[in-house]
């Protein structure tokens, strides 16, 4: 029997069959129902003005109402703007009259200034080739992510799920799943192209479940979102930013507050310390 | 989407019915019942959140591609340990079409992931190029440089098993 035949025969052995579990579909539902519980958090990020592979969720502009549909406004002349690498600190493309980000602290924004800042922003549309399948195989932006979490003492990371292309969208990074000890944990990476509105997060117009803090020992802002009872089912999170834009979103349904806020930071630090080569 | 059904209906119809083919490719990626039953499971959840886009768009394709990746990413961590599957872990009587399959499976074991996931698509599921590179995401030729290395593990390691008739 040559090769061809012998694969054939072994791969057509009954034994590969596996009896169809009862609950394998309500463990699907189950799975599917934790991932969106704790997506809402990530969720509450875009729409306070996270930017996926430059599409503009719809529900940061002004005026725009509840509608969830994502709106692309025009393109942008640089193209290079998308994914990894999006505007470094400086003037935002975009920005009318011109946004000069200083520090990380200005990647944020209360209601006020985000309203002035939309009046005259043109979003960037998204490369052409923006959209990529999703989940893509590992790469050099999860394998980074992944080290900060391990150095920041995140235990149990190798059963963390990863994708090049978070929702297909190229430049945007996550580490996710469920740790060894089972707790779930979802670590997200994008580039903003516009600051947030943190009075937005809370779904309420109020800044009360945020706080906007210094991460010590670094260049970054974080800002701490508890989650709100405004919307059901939703998770805190924490978002720290770079100076030059670079989002990292921390969220989790199970494990508390303050360890997530301990990882986050102590991740950021030893990025601090560890620049991408 | 069918009419009168809602979406996450024809989602879950199309489950229960891929399921059987999904947990047979699971648990010829991962030789381990467990591990295939996760894997599925994984794949459909993801599938399920994107089912509006890919319902009408190769489903199966998607489905199977988020198994591969999902395995990759699993045998990357696992210091590529894979499992002897179910059933083949006692060995059969030499010289009987079960040791030659024996032979044959362990030699698979020693194939990266989507090596083994492009044999399993051509001699298992007999998709053409064309289609196993749609399923895993890449283009034609990478899945023919693919199929070609893992012939050449497995010829290697069933050489002195097999008459060398294939290419």
């Amino acid at each position: 029997m040559n090769l061809d035949d012998t694969l054939r025969d072994t791969l057509a052995d009954d034994r590969w069959a596996l009896p169809v579990p009862a609950d394998t579909l309500s463990a699907v539902r189950r799975k599917r129902a934790r991932r969106q519980r704790t997506r809402v958090g990530g969720a509450v990020l875009a729409t306070a003005g996270m930017v996926t592979g430059g599409v503009l969720v719809a529900t940061a502009l002004p005026g725009s109402g509840s509608d969830p549909a994502r709106s692309v406004i025009r393109p942008l002349s640089a193209p290079e703007a998308v994914g990894c690498a999006a505007p470094p600190a400086g003037v935002l493309p975009g920005s009318n009259p011109p946004y000069t980000v200083k520090s990380a602290r200005d990647w944020f924004m209360s209601k006020a200034q985000s309203d002035a800042f939309f009046t005259n922003y043109n979003q960037p549309s998204p490369r052409p080739d923006a959209r990529v399948p999703s989940p893509q195989p590992s790469g050099p932006g999860t394998d980074r992510l992944l080290s900060a979490l391990e150095a920041a003492g995140v235990p149990g990371t190798e059963t963390l799920d990863r994708d090049e292309a978070d929702s297909g969208d190229r430049g945007s990074y996550v580490v996710k799943g469920a740790l060894a000890d089972g707790r779930q944990l979802n670590v997200y990476r994008q580039r903003l192209l516009f600051p947030m509105n943190t009075d937005g997060i809370g779904s309420d117009g109020s800044s009360r479940y945020v706080t906007v803090e210094q991460v010590p020992g670094t260049g970054c802002a974080a800002l701490v979102f508890t989650g709100t009872p405004a919307i059901p089912g939703s998770t805190g999170f924490v978002s720290v930013v770079t100076p030059d834009g670079l989002g990292t979103a921390w969220n989790s349904a199970t494990i508390p507050m303050a360890q997530l806020k301990a990882w986050a930071y102590a991740a950021a630090q030893w990025e601090t310390t560890h620049p991408a080569g | 989407m069918t009419p009168g059904r809602s979406t996450d209906q024809d989602f879950e119809q199309f489950a229960a019915s891929a399921m059987p083919g999904l947990l047979r490719f699971g648990h010829m990626l991962t030789g381990d019942p467990l591990r295939a039953e996760e894997l599925v499971q994984q794949a459909l959840v993801s599938t399920w959140a994107r089912w509006r886009r890919i319902e009408h768009d190769q489903p199966h394709a998607y489905v199977r591609r988020a198994m591969v990746h999902t395995h990759t990413s699993w045998w990357r961590r696992s210091r590529h340990e894979v499992p002897m599957p179910a059933g083949y872990d006692r060995p059969a009587p030499e010289g009987t079409d079960l040791a030659e399959r024996d032979r044959t499976v362990a030699a698979l074991r020693l194939l990266p992931p989507r090596q083994r996931a492009v044999i399993v698509l051509r001699y298992y599921e007999d998709l053409s190029e064309a289609d196993i590179a749609q399923v895993l995401g890449c283009s034609p030729g990478t899945v023919k440089s693919q199929a070609s290395r893992a012939l050449r593990t497995l010829r290697a390691a069933l050489t002195p098993d097999l008459e060398t008739t294939s290419p």
